[in-house]
Formats: structure tokens, sequence, C-alpha cells
């Protein structure tokens, strides 16, 4: 399937050209506010429908609007916990299906809007469920949009875990300390008409996600459920590892999360293949992160530049994993994108320049 | 009294409330006790995987045969009101400082895949939808992708929602040899 059209709004920019050139640069988003490092918005912001509804049209500014209503398109909204901000207020406002029955109202190119949340890997797991629904005929276009907030609800919560991170993140580094949490919208289009998109368009040849059946919140100590998501990825996209160009990995930078990532690539025999989180640079971003992730990799594969994982310093594991400590100038052609979350899921995809 | 519905094959379960039954508490007890779980980890649960644990027991117990294979499950749930039983208490403890983790990692709805994937070792390949109602088209449509692709060869696919007091479950099983076989028809 075709993939491209991507957007994003973040503290770092409204687009993610935008967002890139500023990562580009080493800018992260991540601050200090008060006594918390976050990436939060300018302005406080409560609510995600306008800015999923910026998104969206940003992205379908990219498309032949035409075609797209002249198609079968859904909608996949991905979130984790929506507009939470509302829960004292409006109860009702909270539910996540809210936000894809006005997204579907506002824009009259969507046949059908649907709501994931699979926490971490929600953001993934829509880009595979989009996949796979036009592999199999039912749709023709699907828009993707996934959004969280840095609310009070999501930082207290990670507090009681001691999950946060008193300084900026350091994904895969020796000290890292946890993660930063951090609000983005972003926005990605996935067709099976190349035509459709204004720009050149990538390819994504297919993912899943896998659960480990090992623990609700702590990673599987030996990685089982990662290994088997992307064994399985590599399998169904037809791809061989030494195939794979570059890995951009989830890396929340908190202990447990990324030693278990390390050891899945260092099994897998990955020891060569330059990796980054983006964590360093807006933070997690819940159930944006996979979308907006893998919007910034499409677009190191446009800009055949790789970033660095902004924040790591120095190598943990006994593993050789590449993890750029520089941004790279280099060809790639086919990415692997990964993201691990509560519940104990583990998703991949390979996405691929046509 | 909460009714518990099997199809003719018994390959589906509906568990519907009574009007005047409200306590949901003691009928998810009382099934654990019934169902013989010996799962003491079953009292840590928020009451939405508690359900979805139930709900599930209730269809192994009955097409054991069919569970044979651990790594070939899949599991496809929808819900209207996500983990919002479980965010109220969260934001609850929010207001009195009482935040705790043991309530904040149930405030996800796909938390009930990994409980019931944990209890029978199912590494499988499973998503959370959210809608207002039972969307049968799409789990259907996800489901025959599974099995199609050939990434599961048995899914647990439905409904389970809590909200507060109020609850309904309605799970059915698709495999590979009955994919044709519509969901509305297993469900019904």
């Amino acid at each position: 399937m075709f993939i491209g059209a991507e957007n994003i709004i973040s503290p770092l920019g409204n687009s993610a050209k935008e967002t890139f050139e500023r990562m580009k640069n080493g800018e992260s988003s991540i601050k200090n506010k008060n006594g918390i490092f976050l990436s939060s918005f300018s302005s406080s912001q409560n609510e995600l429908l306008p800015l999923m509804f910026d998104s969206i049209a940003d992205s379908i500014s990219f498309v032949n609007q035409t075609v797209l209503l002249e198609s079968k398109t859904l909608l996949i909204v991905s979130t984790t916990k929506g507009e939470i901000n509302s829960i004292n207020l409006d109860i009702n406002k909270t539910h996540l299906s809210c936000l894809s029955e006005k997204i579907k109202k506002r824009f009259n190119c969507i046949d059908k809007g649907i709501v994931v949340s699979t926490a971490c890997v929600s953001g993934l797991q829509s880009l595979i469920v989009a996949n796979d629904m036009i592999n199999h005929n039912y749709y023709d276009n699907v828009i993707i949009c996934g959004g969280d907030l840095a609310s009070q609800f999501v930082i207290e919560g990670f507090t009681s875990f001691y999950a946060l991170s008193d300084a900026p993140c350091k994904p895969f580094d020796k000290d890292r300390k946890g993660l930063n949490i951090g609000e983005a919208v972003s926005t990605i289009i996935m067709s099976n008409d190349k035509n459709l998109y204004k720009e050149t368009p990538l390819k994504f040849l297919g993912g899943c996600s896998i659960n480990d059946a090992n623990h609700i919140s702590a990673p599987h100590r030996e990685a089982e459920g990662l290994i088997k998501s992307i064994n399985n990825t590599l399998e169904t996209g037809n791809v061989l590892s030494n195939d794979i160009d570059f890995i951009n990995a989830h890396g929340t930078a908190t202990v447990y999360n990324d030693e278990m990532e390390a050891k899945a690539f260092s099994k897998l025999n990955f020891d060569n293949i330059p990796v980054n989180s983006l964590k360093g640079y807006f933070g997690h971003t819940l159930g944006a992160a996979g979308i907006i992730e893998t919007a910034i990799s499409l677009q190191s594969i446009r800009n055949n530049l790789l970033l660095k994982c902004k924040g790591f310093e120095n190598q943990d594991f006994d593993s050789k994993l590449d993890i750029l400590r520089e941004n790279r100038e280099i060809q790639v052609n086919t990415i692997l994108k990964t993201s691990s979350g509560f519940g104990g899921f583990n998703a991949s995809a390979i996405i691929q320049k046509i | 009294m909460t009714e518990i519905l099997f199809n003719k094959l018994g390959t589906s379960v509906k568990v519907t409330q009574s009007p005047i039954d409200n306590d949901i508490n003691s009928f998810l007890k009382e099934m654990y006790y019934k169902l013989d779980l010996d799962y003491p980890k079953f009292f840590k649960m928020d009451n939405l995987c508690k359900l979805g644990m139930i709900g599930t027991e209730l269809l192994v117990k009955k097409n054991k045969y069919l569970f044979s294979r651990k790594d070939r499950i899949g599991i496809i749930l929808q819900n209207k009101s996500s983990s919002l039983d479980s965010d109220i208490k969260h934001q609850e403890g929010i207001e009195d400082n009482t935040v705790s983790p043991a309530i904040f990692v149930y405030t996800l709805p796909n938390i009930v895949i990994g409980e019931t994937s944990i209890k029978h070792k199912w590494q499988s390949e499973g998503v959370f939808f959210i809608n207002e109602e039972l969307d049968y088209e799409l789990l259907s449509q996800y489901s025959n992708i599974l099995l199609n692709g050939n990434r599961t060869e048995i899914n647990i696919v439905g409904w389970v929602e809590v909200f507060k007091n109020q609850f309904k479950l309605h799970l059915g099983i698709l495999a590979k040899s009955t994919s044709t076989e519509k969901l509305e028809e297993v469900l019904s």
C-alpha cells in the first residue's frame, strides 16, 4: 500500500516539514514546566478535536481531492485518552468515538470513522489496520489521525509509576531515567492509488501487533513479543533482515523498555543497522507516537537524512547497536518501525521507498 | 438476575444485565467461583478486565479443543466507554492525592486483551476498537483479515462494556473453518 501526505502538529511546528526541519537542527520541545519535563503546546491546549481538524485538513491538501471523494475512504482515529481533560466537566465528551464522528461530519470525503485504542502502540497499530483494510479491498484510502494531550491525568499516572524522567529523556543511554510526556497530533494517508498523492508516496509493506502474554505494565525480559512481531512482519512483507536500512524504535527512555528493545534487535542480529528513537525531540506522544514517528521517518527517507537519537550519549548494552549519535546523510530504502506498550502489545511495520 | 446465554453451538456468549440488577461486583465475584477460576490476580483487575476474562473463560470452557495453538489466536474487542470506569477512579485519586499505579494501568481499554492473553499464555494478535455500538461490519472485516491472512486460526470477537454498574458482554468465536460465517450469525 502507498503511504504519504503526512502532517504533524507539534510544539515544534504545524507541518511535517517544519517539525522535521527543526529536529534536523537538533531542537527539542521538551521543557521544564513547574518541575516536570514535558513537550507541550505554548498556549494551554485543552482540546484535541480542533488540532485533529487542522492536521487532517493539511494532509488532505497533499492529495488529489477529487480522487479521494470518488473512492471509498476510512478514517482511523488513534488515541489513548482523547478529550480526557473534560472528565469532570462533560463526561460524554470523553467518549473516544465522539472524535471519529465529529471528524467524519467535518470532512465529506470520509465514508466511515473508527477508533483504535491500544495504549502506546495505538498509532502504529492504526497504520497496520489501515494497510490491512486496503489490502483486503474493504477501502481504497485510509486517513489515519493520532493524537493525545499532555493531560494532568496521564502525567499523574506516569508519575505514580516512577516512569517520568526529571530531565530531558535519554533514549537507549546508559543513564536514562525515564520518559517525558509529549502532546502532538499527526496524520498520514494510505491508499491503493499512487496517483492520489501530489508528492511521491512510499510503500507500506505490512505489519502486525503481537501480545507477549507476560505482564500488563512491564516489557518481556527476553523481548519475545517484539521478536515475534518483527519476524512475522518481515515474513508477511517478504523482506529479509539484510534489507533493513534503518530502525525507528519506540525508545521511551525507561530502563526496561529500552533494554527490551535493544535485546530484541540484538537477538535478531540488527547490530549494524542505524537505530534512533525520536522521544528526545517531542517526548512520548502516546496515541500519536506511532504516527508522528512514522511521519518523521517518511521525511527522513524523502530527505536522505537520518536524525540522531537525541539524548543518547553512552552505549549501555553488550550489543553493538548502531544508535545514531549524529544526523547521518544516507540513502535509505527500507525502514522498520516498532512500538511497544502497556497490555504487552508489540507492533512492527516495514516501509519502503518506491 | 443477570442472564448468560450461549448460542446453539456454544460458540458465542451473551451476558445481559436485568434492569433491576445493579451490582456488577457481586456478579463478577459469583462467576469467578462458579467457573472455578483459581486465579488470584483476578481480584486486582478492574471490572472491564474481570468481565472480559469471565466471558473468555465461558467460551474457552465450552470450546477447549479450538484453543490448542496458543500462538494462533486473535482477540478483537470493542466497546463504547473505553476504560472510563477506571478513568473516573484515577481522576478521583488525583483529586484526593491518592494516585495509584495499580489503578492507572487500567485506564487503557486494551489491558483486557493483555490480561486475557497472560491468563491463557496466548501470544495473540489483538486490537481494541471504540464505537457507540457493536460494529458488526468492522469486527467481521478485521476477523477475516487475521484469518484469511493466516495470522490467526481462531479469533475471539465482540463487545465488552463496563461503566459504573452498567455492563454488557457479547463475544463469539470465529475460526478459519467458519470464516465465511457472518459475525451476526455467530452472535445471534
